[in-house]
């Protein structure tokens, strides 16, 4: 106990203070820091040389398992859908070009990708409770 | 008591959020590094060549052997760059190949004398106080060269880079605890060497 109250005569701060004292400070206003930076990249520019360097598009190579997939089938959905639409907007009547009704788009997309239970109840504008029986019937069934 | 306490928590505040802010554009410099630009290494080396330069100064106390570490420590990052784990902060990682250069250079050097500690006088400089001052950094010196490399290490380290205990465990690669318990093993022993000092001095 005497021994360790001895030794807190120093307490942490003293002996940072006295080692900071007791050693020489790093001569940082010595140093020719320009020099020492050119001599560094000297020696470091043979490694870049070495390196092949790489492209940008190369980093992407690690996402192209990945994303080519991913991209080409969103690109080829979009392109569908977008086809489809113009197919069905757009026809040539007699070399006038007719645009029918967005409602009558809407109206036939629906028609083929619903069942047609559900099309005919959402067509005759049916209350909420007989659409939500055709469409828990229809489901069970397999929709 | 609580109003003494908050300006030293404001400092730690913005000193981790530098330090945080310095480990993220560290880390795209060694991004741009690895896909070949010079330049980026060129920033790196501009952010931590003087750091780099206290630390192994403190451990060879030699101007041009320190210069010569941290030039091989930049030369020696580059090759082993694909060993930095991407996630893993630059400094650390580097400042370890600086402590482990310095080192090196420090035992095969370690027959030549180190720079002569500069003796100039610090605040009154009454030939009793110059006296005592040459005295205890003599002892001082002495007591760190005594203490075992690895102790001695972390003394430098936390006690004037002024490195956290953890700042230290990543450089040294060693556990948190090991660096405080050899901190406050190697405080003790310095202590030890000045006790005598204090006793004098009633």
């Amino acid at each position: 106990m005497n021994e360790d109250r001895e030794l807190e005569r120093f307490g942490d701060e003293a002996l940072r203070e006295a080692l900071r004292a007791a050693l020489p400070e790093p001569p940082l206003e010595e140093v020719d820091w320009e020099g020492l930076h050119g001599r560094i990249m000297a020696n470091v520019r043979p490694w870049f040389a070495r390196a092949p360097r790489r492209q940008w598009w190369e980093f992407l190579a690690g996402w192209a398992g990945r994303g080519v997939p991913v991209a080409a089938s969103a690109a080829a959905a979009a392109a569908v859908v977008v086809g489809f639409g113009l197919v069905s907007a757009v026809g040539d009547q007699g070399g006038e070009v007719v645009v029918p009704p967005a409602g009558a788009v809407v109206e036939e997309e629906l028609a083929t990708a619903l069942p047609e239970g559900v099309y005919r109840l959402l067509a005759s504008e049916a209350g909420e409770d007989a659409l939500l029986d055709v469409v828990f019937y229809e489901h069970e069934e397999g929709w | 008591m609580r109003a003494a306490a908050r300006p030293v928590e404001g400092r730690e505040v913005a000193r981790s959020a530098d330090a945080a802010h310095e480990a993220v554009t560290d880390a795209l410099l060694v991004e741009r590094v690895r896909r070949g630009e010079v330049e980026a290494y060129g920033e790196l080396v501009r952010r931590h060549m003087r750091r780099a330069f206290s630390i192994a100064y403190r451990i060879v106390r030699h101007r041009e052997d320190a210069e010569d570490v941290v030039q091989d420590a930049f030369v020696r990052a580059l090759e082993r760059l694909d060993t930095l784990k991407r996630g893993r902060p630059f400094h650390p990682w580097f400042y370890r190949i600086v402590v482990n250069r310095a080192l090196s250079c420090w035992r095969s050097r370690a027959v030549r004398a180190a720079e002569a500690v500069p003796e100039e006088a610090v605040g009154d400089s009454t030939p009793e106080g110059d006296a005592e001052r040459s005295e205890l950094r003599r002892r001082l010196a002495e007591a760190l060269d005594a203490l075992p490399e690895s102790e001695r290490i972390v003394v430098q380290l936390s006690e004037l880079d002024g490195l956290t205990s953890a700042e230290i465990a990543e450089i040294l690669g060693e556990p948190a605890g090991t660096v405080r318990y050899r901190l406050h093993q190697a405080r003790r022993r310095l202590r030890a060497a000045l006790a005598p000092l204090g006793r004098e001095e009633e």
